[in-house]
């Protein structure tokens, strides 16, 4: 593993403590949602985490075959999230409105950070 | 209020956040942006949190110009809690239902050809049992103790474990030798 994907790998880390503490803070405040919340942020993370050592198994040593198949799914996941928050905006489900828009930001900010460490723009 | 809204009610209330919301929503009407700014929260978290306000009863909306105030629906809050509990249960008739499947269990259990088998050591399944002994006796009657034995006789020889045991259980009263039935509250 290189140094971005250290990197990269260390800010996921970092990302998913702090959404785990903050929801155990969260919740033990009676603020059970808003702790939820923070776990489905920690989920996304977690997923990336889980694809970033996918692509070092499948690309090996390859690093910039690493990159395109984590830029791929970082593109392809959130296409079923963008439908599905349509979805319940046009039923103006407000509840689901949230946790669909608090996946797609989280991915945003992960594509930034993406970004930012492999110095590369889309 | 039903069962199940008297439920979401609870659940609603119970969170932090939304107390703050209702009590802020107690001082004066607010549009999403104040209430955000008041409670340090995201306006897309208060909006999640004024959903399930709304949807349990106890904040209403309306428009005002640009914005959408909400405010607290104040007849709600004034349902005191033993309202809730006295309106009747929509579990009401299951719960007679398994009641009587159970009864009928201990009795099927314990009774052979209207005899009972044994004396149940369980004091739950024996005041069932004693229940259905009592019904042999009328009410608004008084029984001599020999009449009383007798009637018990029919269910089961040990007479005297039973008799004392109506007794006990106060399915029957006794004044001296005369044994009569008692009515249920």
């Amino acid at each position: 593993m290189n140094k971005k994907q250290q990197e990269f790998e260390l800010y996921l880390d970092e990302k998913i403590a702090a959404c785990k503490q903050r929801s155990k803070r969260l919740t033990a405040d009676d603020r059970t949602d808003e702790g939820n919340f923070e776990k489905v942020r920690a989920n996304v993370y977690e997923i990336f985490k889980t694809i970033l050592s996918v692509a070092e198994k499948v690309c090996k040593e390859d690093e910039l075959a690493k990159k395109r198949f984590f830029l791929q799914k970082i593109e392809q996941i959130p296409t079923s999230w963008t439908i599905s928050y349509e979805k319940v905006k046009q039923h103006k489900d407000v509840e689901k409105m949230h946790i669909e828009s608090i996946k797609l930001d989280t991915i945003q900010e992960i594509k930034d950070k993406c970004m930012q460490i492999w110095e590369e723009t889309v | 209020m039903t069962e199940s809204e008297a439920i979401n009610l609870f659940k609603c209330l119970a969170d932090t956040s939304r107390l703050q919301i209702l009590k802020s929503l107690a001082v004066e009407d607010m549009y999403v942006e104040r209430l955000a700014k008041r409670l340090d929260l995201t306006a897309p978290t208060i909006s999640f949190h004024l959903k399930k306000l709304s949807d349990a009863g106890v904040v209403t909306s309306y428009k005002n110009q640009y914005y959408m105030m909400y405010s607290l629906n104040k007849k709600i809050f004034q349902t005191s809690i033993l309202e809730i509990l006295l309106q009747e249960s929509d579990e009401a008739q299951k719960q007679a239902q398994r009641d009587a499947d159970y009864r009928q269990k201990v009795i099927d259990a314990f009774f052979e050809y209207g005899k009972l088998k044994s004396i149940p050591a369980q004091l739950k399944k024996e005041r069932i049992v004693l229940e259905v002994i009592a019904e042999a006796f009328e009410f608004d009657r008084i029984y001599s103790e020999r009449e009383v034995n007798l009637r018990i006789a029919d269910f089961y020889d040990d007479f005297c474990t039973i008799r004392r045991d109506m007794i006990r259980e106060q399915l029957f009263a006794r004044n001296g030798t005369e044994y009569w039935r008692i009515k249920k509250n």
